[in-house]
């Protein structure tokens, strides 16, 4: 056990995670110079089979930003597992949580921004699942998503400036600590280089009688517990707890302890949902 | 005396701030807010299909599904209840099917199995006999 420590915190996780964002905001530039959100099925069609390299730079944005995310995780679970989350101040570390949920969220609108059938039904999801929070769902699925009523106009003016200027104002304290350049990780760059040219991102088209949507990989659990609960309960209530035992991780004491075991004891029943989701495929 | 004031004066520029961003924030989400809520009132759309549908067939449009029968034809929304997602005609089975969460309706729009907990919206539908022209005009609220 002792051996699988060292080995994993011996990685850089957070330096690897920063040169991931690098690789994602380049390529996310030169897809976003091409893409055309009135028409984003038919746009990124035409950008993975007939723009010269355009399958190339879609792949590495889509991998690098996934990757982004990975390591970002990763980079919190080695903090956790060392300890260090109890240096933090609550609310710096409050920030860091919530630019973790900003990253997913980024994700999560490049995957609506497809335009494709999982990403149609992904936002649509997304929008009446903000519609059920009272009082404020209204406001903040206009601020978020609209896709029903505004297609893909807020989602794409959220994914490309807006949710990265949030992210940016939560994590520039930490961030701007760490000078990270591209080429430290040459091997990364090379790797994701080159399963964006092996590997296309995907792209789903509708089908007619499509019995079976597969929302992105981090929602499955989600997309499970649909089928099973209410949305305010399943979509709301249930990641706010999850977020709620994240912030409170660095409280000395008992309510440290009692958020660290709701963390893992969650993570396990999302794991759990997600294995379901994906025996169903 | 002093000490206090020092243990006390963060707190109180901590509130200050605290209250100040609250107010600046209300002041600029109201507008904000009205402003992103604002929708063109938009007329209720008509849909021209232009073929006439045997018994038992059907046509499926981006928004519904038509159908055709002895009392005349209908057509229902492709708009899940649950949570909004295209749902699918699935001929083989005469059900209407949603791909995310598999919520099943018959075809005249029913509830058949959740979790969806609504039957399904209906549309207008009138027959379309102009000389050559024969078919459906099919009206989506707006």
């Amino acid at each position: 056990m002792a051996g699988v420590k060292d080995l994993y915190l011996s990685v850089r996780w957070g330096e690897k995670s920063i040169v991931a964002l690098y690789l994602s905001l380049i390529s996310g530039l030169v897809v976003a110079l091409q893409f055309n959100p009135a028409e984003p099925f038919y746009s990124l069609s035409a950008i993975q089979v007939l723009t010269p390299f355009g399958s190339f730079w879609r792949g590495l944005h889509y991998y690098a930003s996934q990757l982004f995310f990975l390591l970002s995780v990763m980079h919190l679970g080695a903090i956790i597992w060392e300890g260090k989350h109890g240096l933090f101040l609550l609310t710096k570390w409050f920030m860091l949580i919530a630019a973790l949920g900003v990253t997913l969220l980024l994700l999560f609108t490049g995957y609506v921004l497809r335009g494709d059938a999982t990403g149609e039904a992904a936002g649509l999801i997304a929008e009446n699942i903000t519609l059920s929070l009272p009082l404020v769902g209204h406001w903040l699925n206009e601020l978020l998503f609209a896709v029903s009523t505004e297609a893909m106009k807020r989602v794409h003016a959220n994914h490309l400036v807006g949710l990265g200027v949030v992210w940016l104002v939560l994590s520039w304290d930490h961030f701007r600590r760490y000078r990270v350049k591209i080429w430290q990780h040459p091997w990364l760059v090379l790797a994701l280089a080159g399963v964006a040219l092996l590997i296309s991102a995907p792209l789903e088209p509708e089908r007619l009688g499509m019995l079976h949507i597969t929302g992105p990989w981090f929602f499955l659990g989600l997309q499970e517990l649909l089928r099973l609960v209410q949305p305010f309960w399943a979509g709301i209530v249930f990641p706010t707890t999850f977020f709620v035992a994240l912030c409170l991780l660095p409280l000395s004491g008992t309510a440290g302890r009692v958020a660290a075991y709701y963390s893992a004891g969650w993570l396990l029943v999302y794991a759990m949902l997600t294995m379901f989701a994906v025996w169903r495929l | 005396m002093d000490e206090q004031r020092t243990t006390t004066q963060p707190r109180r520029d901590f509130l200050r701030k605290t209250w100040i961003t609250a107010a600046v924030a209300a002041l600029l989400g109201y507008p904000l807010f009205r402003f992103l809520a604002f929708k063109v009132p938009r007329q209720p759309r008509q849909v021209r299909v232009t073929k006439v549908l045997a018994p038992g067939a059907f046509y499926q449009d981006q928004d519904f599904v038509l159908f055709d029968g002895p009392d005349g034809p209908w057509a229902v929304s492709r708009k899940c209840t649950h949570l909004g997602c295209r749902i699918n005609y699935l001929e083989k089975y005469g059900l209407l099917v949603c791909p995310c969460h598999q919520s099943r309706f018959a075809t005249d729009g029913r509830l058949i199995s959740g979790p969806a907990r609504r039957d399904l919206e209906l549309f207008k539908v009138e027959r379309l006999e102009r000389g050559d022209e024969q078919g459906y005009i099919v009206t989506l609220n707006g």
